[in-house]
């Protein structure tokens, strides 16, 4: 089953996320901050990583880019999670590298969606 | 205790022997004497021979005015200087010494009693920009000299026999007193409060050109005879330069207005001349009118000055208050919202729960926890729209927007929404719809926004969305949305698309909602360059047509808008290092070596490749591998150094077969031998690359001045700070000018807006390029405007070190990397 990578400084989000993934059967692993998560999408080598943009230390933004110009990592999908819609935060997050982008909270039928497809497509590329 | 007091003696002793301090005094007591004697023998020179009577006494003026303009630490020079003044002018005229040192004691105290009366009741804080200010001066300078004319009065009547009464003389020695210091105390505060503040060179073009047109005015007003002037009110002539004064200039500008046609004033007076000159009226009527005259306008210029000022002042007040605002529902939204994920998050988890457990009486109170918290989330996120868009912090972000696809998506979120309601959802689209230039998320949410209403207010009705495309001078494209539910009569739709009101006050309790989402979707329409409309009757539905421009224009605003982002990612202007080498593997090596140290690498893989790369990026240092097939790495050098535009970039040999000798003689800087030290090449780059500090840091916060100085030594380049835009403008005052300002927006004091204000008009800062780092959520307009006067602005944020390393790197490039090379060789 894919192993995804949950980028989430929050911990209730990150307990009610992985939560709900595990129990839909994905290996869940979890970083803190942005830079742990840079770390750790090298070591834990996921199949893809759920991201989100405000985070301590190093915003998701600038994780995913650092993610996105590593090119042992470069084609790990990454979906960008943000608060809200409407500030601009789905054009920043593409800009800097997300294949895709959601908002919290998620709605988990629609993030498994987006996140079988993107897995499809690695697959298949 | 005696420790103690032994302790203060001491330093109250050390202050008083101070030499400094003693100069301090001493040169600044002179200039005020000369300054005092200057004006008193002016006030002498103006004084009616016959009468013995001024018009004014300005010597007055100037000792309060340095007196209130520097505060208590000046009184024993202004008392000295004062005395000494009088005393000279006066034996200059009469000889009575007695009542020249009555004198010279009345004119020192009266200033000195002047400068406390406004110590005490107005503190520290006097500014010609408040009214209690201003007030409080006319006041204070009235008192002040009230008393002091009670021993002027003696003075005359004991030494001088006089034959006027004591109480004319004391009217008299008040009214001039105070007229001098009402007209020459402001000018003198504001001169000093200027200094400190420095106004920029358009700012005192402005105000002389105030100045004289008032001087001007004032003389027409004056001189012009009388039946020219029959139909106007000479004074009101004064009104149109008054205001122009007051409202666009400093107060100071009013002060030397005012105190240049009080001088006009009292010279026509004394010598006869123009409309105070009239020779039928008698000497003391004429004065009178005269001191009536200076005092109106003096008044009339100060306080209006003072009202505009704190109209100003509570203007730009404002704005601060709006930013806070602003700044505070954007924190308050975000705390609100990460409870309400925990609460959504964790009743679905239960849902999903009970559901394994087979509890599942349990799952429609939960199913309402979530909506509920749902809800809650939707009026969150609507507040902080309408408040973004109410401060003018709605970016506009323009892309193609593929139609149907995302029609697509806004039927399959709404569907669920009308199945609930018993309604038909009906899409007509026409054909060939097309892409369209807008803001995607907008226009989603827009047309989300007007489903969602038309489908609260229909019930076993039937939605109708039709999108077309209406060709014209302007292609639009037109989306009609039309139900058949309550309607509005004429009263609701005129409040329809007002904040905060619903049609009804009712129907908030019947259908819930905040009455948001209609005002936000109207801006939303007009910012994309369309707008929306609504016709309804009560009980037959209503119909909202949404009109956007094929292609949503705002070019400005777009590129800007991103800019923060693009910012920390763009490392076009770090120091550009031109590396070459035929083997990929000591690419890599490099790379890997000069990881963290913020050099922008460019990647040559032939001689030939190297020259034409060379060419057109003019990196800031090369190194060169010498075994290179075809042309080998001495050829490549040897090329370099005979292209002029190239000859100054520096080169470092890098090779197994170390020649230092020929190396050296072709103009490398240096050899180095492979594998590369990497302490040596970062070493060598940090030398060749170094620049001209220092970067001047200005910044309030020390936590971040310390980031800041950090990374920006981290490039090779010493730091000044300061701490706050005033003390930056000292710091560039007294030391050469630094490689590049470093400024932070928000600071006490002065803030960097106000910094740069002050800055760009001193012409000897303007090759002085300045990097705004700014926390604040800046909107496009203010990001343009920022940037036609600064060359950056970099988002704080996790990677601001690497972001300021590159804009550093940027514009303390060129000049320095040659010049270093230059004195090498």
């Amino acid at each position: 089953m894919a192993k995804v990578l949950l980028v989430e400084d929050n911990e209730m989000n990150r307990d009610i996320l992985s939560r709900r993934l595990s129990r839909r059967g994905y290996v869940v692993v979890f970083a803190m901050d942005g830079q742990q998560g840079v770390e750790m999408a090298r070591s834990e080598k996921p199949d893809i990583i759920l991201m989100d943009m405000s985070l301590p230390v190093m915003d998701g933004w600038e994780a995913t880019r650092r993610v996105k110009s590593d090119n042992a990592m470069r084609n790990v999908p990454v979906i960008g999670l943000t608060a809200h819609a409407m500030s601009g935060d789905r054009e920043k997050a593409l800009e800097a590298g997300c294949d895709d982008y959601d908002t919290k909270p998620v709605e988990l039928d629609r993030l498994i969606e987006k996140m079988e497809q993107l897995l499809r497509e690695r697959q298949n590329g | 205790m005696p420790q103690n007091l032994r302790n203060r003696i001491r330093h109250q002793l050390s202050v008083a022997v101070d030499p400094a301090r003693w100069v301090g005094v001493i040169g600044l007591a002179v200039v005020i004497c000369i300054a005092y004697f200057l004006a008193a023998r002016l006030s002498l020179a103006l004084l009616n021979k016959a009468e013995g009577v001024a018009v004014f006494w300005p010597a007055a003026g100037v000792a309060a005015g340095v007196l209130i303009a520097l505060g208590p630490s000046a009184r024993l020079s202004v008392v000295a200087a004062t005395m000494a003044a009088t005393i000279v002018a006066n034996l200059l005229g009469d000889r009575n010494i007695w009542s020249t040192i009555l004198f010279a004691l009345c004119n020192a105290g009266e200033a000195v009693l002047t400068a406390w009366l406004i110590q005490y009741y107005l503190g520290s804080s006097f500014s010609l920009g408040r009214l209690r200010s201003v007030l409080g001066l006319v006041a204070a300078a009235f008192l002040g000299t009230a008393v002091s004319g009670i021993g002027g009065a003696i003075s005359f009547r004991l030494f001088h026999s006089s034959t006027t009464s004591m109480l004319a003389t004391w009217q008299q020695w008040v009214a001039s007193d105070g007229l001098g210091i009402i007209a020459v105390a402001p000018l003198v505060i504001g001169l000093a409060a200027a200094a400190r503040e420095r106004p920029s060179r358009s700012e005192l073009i402005e105000g002389a050109l105030a100045v004289a047109a008032l001087a001007l005015t004032g003389g027409l007003a004056i001189f012009l005879p009388p039946d020219l002037l029959a139909t106007v009110v000479p004074i009101a002539m004064l009104f149109p330069p008054l205001l122009w004064l007051a409202a666009r200039c400093r107060p100071v500008f009013a002060a030397a207005a005012a105190f240049i046609v009080s001088l006009l004033i009292v010279w026509t007076t004394t010598f006869g001349i123009g409309y105070f000159g009239n020779s039928s009226l008698p000497i003391g009527e004429r004065v009178l009118a005269a001191q009536a005259s200076i005092l109106l306008m003096t008044l009339g210029a100060l306080v209006l000055a003072a009202l505009f000022a704190e109209i100003r002042d509570k203007g730009q007040q404002l704005e601060i208050a709006s930013q806070h605002k602003s700044q505070f529902l954007a924190n308050m939204s975000h705390e609100l919202r990460t409870p309400l994920n925990a609460i959504i998050g964790y009743s679905e988890i239960l849902q999903e729960d009970v559901k394994e457990l087979g509890q599942d009486q349990l799952a429609p109170d939960l199913k309402r926890i979530e909506n509920a918290g749902r809800h809650l989330l939707g009026v969150i996120n609507d507040i902080l729209d309408l408040s973004k868009i109410e401060a003018g912090r709605m970016d506009v972000f323009l892309e193609d927007v593929e139609l149907v696809p995302l029609l697509d998506e806004v039927r399959s979120i709404i569907t669920p929404l009308t199945e609930k309601n018993g309604n038909t959802l009906d899409f007509r689209l026409s054909p060939k719809l097309g892409s369209l230039r807008t803001d995607r998320t907008k226009l989603k949410q827009s047309l989300l926004n007007v489903l969602s209403n038309g489908n609260k207010f229909t019930q076993n009705g039937r939605l109708t969305l039709v999108v077309e495309r209406i060709e014209g001078d302007r292609a639009m494209v037109r989306f009609v949305i039309s139900d058949t539910g309550i309607g509005m009569d004429e009263e609701q739709l005129g409040r329809l698309f007002q904040a905060f009101s619903q049609a009804d006050a009712s129907t908030t309790k019947k259908f819930g909602g905040t009455g948001l989402g209609l005002a936000i979707t109207r801006h939303f329409c007009r910012l994309l360059g369309g707008d929306i409309s609504v016709t309804s009757r009560r009980g037959e539905g209503s119909t909202f047509t949404i009109t956007l421009p094929d292609r949503a224009v705002a070019p400005a605003q777009i590129e800007a808008a991103k800019a923060p982002h693009h910012v920390s990612g763009d490392v076009n202007n770090a120091i550009t290092v031109l590396v070459v080498d035929d083997d990929p593997a000591a690419h890599d090596l490099l790379t890997a070596k000069l990881k963290g140290e913020s050099y922008r690498l460019v990647h040559a893989n032939s001689g030939e490749e190297a020259l034409e790369l060379a060419r057109k990026i003019q990196p800031d240092a090369i190194t060169l591998d010498v075994l290179m097939p075809k042309t080998d790495g001495w050829a490549v050098l040897s090329a370099l150094k005979a292209d002029r535009e190239l000859v100054d970039i520096p080169v470092v040999m890098v090779t197994v077969v170390p020649d230092r000798g020929l190396g050296l003689s072709l103009g490398a800087v240096d050899v180095l031998t492979k594998p590369v030290d990497r302490a040596q090449l970062t070493a060598l780059l940090h030398r060749l690359v170094r620049r001209e500090g220092p970067v001047l840091v200005v910044e309030d916060d020390a936590g971040t001045r310390e980031m800041v100085r950090h990374a920006v030594r981290k490039i090779g380049i010493t730091v000044a700070e300061a701490e706050n835009g005033r003390s930056a403008l000292i710091w560039l005052s007294n030391n050469p000018a630094p490689a590049a300002i470093l400024l932070d927006l928000m600071m006490p004091e002065m803030d960097g807006f106000e910094f740069l204000d002050t800055f760009k008009h001193n012409s000897d800062w303007h090759d002085i390029p300045v990097i705004v780092m700014t926390g604040m959520q800046l909107t496009a307009a203010e990001r343009d405007r920022l940037l036609s006067q600064v060359r950056k602005v970099i988002a704080k944020g996790a990677s601001i070190d690497v972001d300021i390393a590159a804009a550093i790197g940027g514009v303390v490039r060129r000049r320095s990397a040659r010049s270093v090379v230059k004195a090498a060789v």
